[in-house]
């Protein structure tokens, strides 16, 4: 039953893993955005330039 | 008024044939337009522009205590959503306005799903005024929306996929990465719509939320009771469950709607019946179109326990410019409705045909003759046949021929008023709501100006002060006004 003991995490374990959910947490807030551009970048067949992307103004 | 990306959102569920009047969600959307409209609380100003085909954004300005603002990118892949939206020059202003639903039978759409390609393509070659059609064989499409928030880097995100014909998935998430915030959620929905029946599962991490959400469509062929022909009520009773993982406490609440036309006048009328049973609440609704200008509303709340009620008015006033008409290709205008329509008249002649079970081929012929729009079989239509054969339509057609009057009679009406509503071209509206308990009048005056949408509204309080009753300006609400552009 020794096994068992080795699904207590550690602090530094724990410490580890929430460092890495929040890495993930803020590469998915900031790069949701820039994935979204990407999708409409890469699906339109004339590949507009970032500015116009960007640019919630009218042309 | 709806915001841009509301109204893609909107624009991309009709392109892919779903159908969200029909959800549990939206059982009261009538009453709460009219009733529980959004007054403007503050200077917002919005643009939006078409980026590239499939790739859409809008940037929000608020002036409220301070300068607050957002800015929101939108990707879809489902084609042809260029063909239906307006930007705010061009578009109806009742597509870009909560209004009367014109509830859709659920038996004309399941039609509509179950039908074949050829028995569509047959349908969109014959039914002459069929708008922008949108049936075409199922394709998965999804939908991405982000909205980063100023200055509180807040990102609200937004995932639609349509995973089949029936099936739709929906992931909403609020995230933020301020140290300390907890305003971290995600929401999760799977809409299910088969038969008569949209089923709804949602999980939101918000407390664990559960939640289960069913609407049935009572009413699953167009019946003919109350010597009315051509019947396109909807009757439809739904119920909703929900449970909070983490503190164990249960929701529920079932509701009943029932929408119908007169056929007289063809005008709507909508209503529907709350029950919550764990609050002992309980509210009626009834909506009607009075006129093609002008809607009402009215809705008793009571509750059973405190015996608390209230009483509440609605209306709207629209106003047209001209007698000019739109092109017939606005977004709310129910563009599978037509051929719809026609089908429920092929069905109805279909009937009486089916009675001959071995004569498939004068079904055929009768089924093209009635998609043509006209009762009376033509001469020359009846020239490919045997003698036997056009002896037996000629029957039939002189059998039914007053029965088929009345009924195109009554459709045409029902349609005319419709179509009416759709294809006018309004400028402003004025909508009013008040409640007895509450003591206030709701004032809310949206429309269109010189390519821009506007909407400006305030709420007065009515209390009783030594002179009498003086009304005032709710303080929460004070007066705001709301500028939309879009290219």
């Amino acid at each position: 039953m020794k096994f068992l003991a080795s699904f207590i995490l550690s602090d530094e374990s724990k410490e580890r893993f929430t460092k890495i959910f929040n890495l993930t947490h803020t590469v998915a807030h900031y790069g949701w955005i820039p994935f979204i551009l990407y999708l409409g970048w890469s699906h339109s067949s004339n590949r507009p330039n970032l500015l116009n992307l960007l640019s919630p103004l009218p042309n | 008024m709806l915001d841009y990306m509301d109204y893609i959102v909107r624009a991309f569920e009709q392109q892919t044939n779903w159908y969200s009047d029909n959800s549990y969600e939206n059982i009261t959307a009538t009453s709460r337009s009219l009733l529980n409209f959004t007054i403007p609380q503050s200077i917002k100003f919005q643009t939006s522009n078409k980026s590239t085909d499939y790739t859409y954004s809008t940037l929000e300005l608020t002036r409220g205590k301070k300068i607050n603002g957002s800015l929101t990118y939108l990707y879809t892949d489902v084609e042809g959503l260029n063909k239906i939206l307006r930007n705010s020059n061009t578009i109806a202003l009742q597509d870009a306005i909560e209004t009367y639903k014109y509830i859709q039978p659920s038996f004309t759409i399941d039609n509509s799903k179950h039908l074949t390609n050829s028995e569509l393509l047959s349908f969109k070659s014959n039914v002459s005024n069929s708008r922008n059609t949108t049936y075409n064989e199922f394709r998965p499409s999804s939908l991405y929306l982000g909205r980063l928030y100023y200055p509180s880097s807040v990102l609200e995100a937004m995932m639609i996929k349509r995973l089949s014909p029936y099936t739709q998935m929906t992931i909403k998430c609020i995230s933020s990465t301020t140290r300390g915030s907890n305003l971290n959620f995600w929401t999760f929905y799977w809409q299910h719509y088969k038969g008569h029946n949209c089923q709804e599962c949602v999980f939101s991490s918000n407390d664990g939320l559960c939640g289960y959400r069913i609407l049935h469509n009572v009413t699953t062929s167009p019946s003919k009771f109350n010597s009315s022909l051509y019947n396109n009520s909807s009757l439809a009773v739904g119920a909703e469950l929900w449970l909070s993982l983490s503190s164990l406490n249960p929701g529920c609440s079932t509701s009943l709607r029932y929408c119908t036309h007169s056929a007289y006048t063809g005008r709507p009328l909508t209503l529907t019946f709350t029950w919550n049973p764990l609050f002992g609440h309980v509210s009626s609704t009834y909506s009607a179109k009075t006129t093609s200008n002008s809607t009402f509303t009215t809705k008793y709340d009571f509750n059973l326990y405190s015996t608390e009620a209230n009483l509440s008015f609605g209306c709207e006033f629209w106003k047209s410019d001209t007698l000019t008409s739109l092109s017939p290709t606005s977004i709310n205008t129910n563009t599978s409705l037509d051929v719809e329509k026609a089908k429920i008249k092929i069905d109805a002649q279909s009937e009486i045909i089916d009675s001959d079970n071995t004569n498939q081929e004068m079904f055929s012929s009768n089924r093209k003759i009635s998609t043509e729009s006209s009762i009376m079989p033509q001469n020359e239509n009846l020239v490919n046949y045997s003698n036997s054969q056009q002896q037996y339509i000629k029957d039939v057609t002189h059998t039914f021929e007053s029965s088929l009057i009345r009924l195109d009679k009554e459709k045409s009406i029902i349609e005319d008023f419709e179509n009416k509503f759709n294809n006018k071209k309004y400028s402003s509206v004025w909508k009013l709501s008040t409640s007895l308990m509450d003591k206030n009048l709701k004032i809310l005056w949206e429309g269109k100006f010189k390519g821009f949408l506007l909407s400006a509204g305030t709420e007065l309080l009515f209390n009783r002060q030594n002179k009498g009753i003086q009304p005032m300006i709710n303080p929460a609400t004070q007066f705001g006004i709301n500028i939309q552009y879009s290219s």
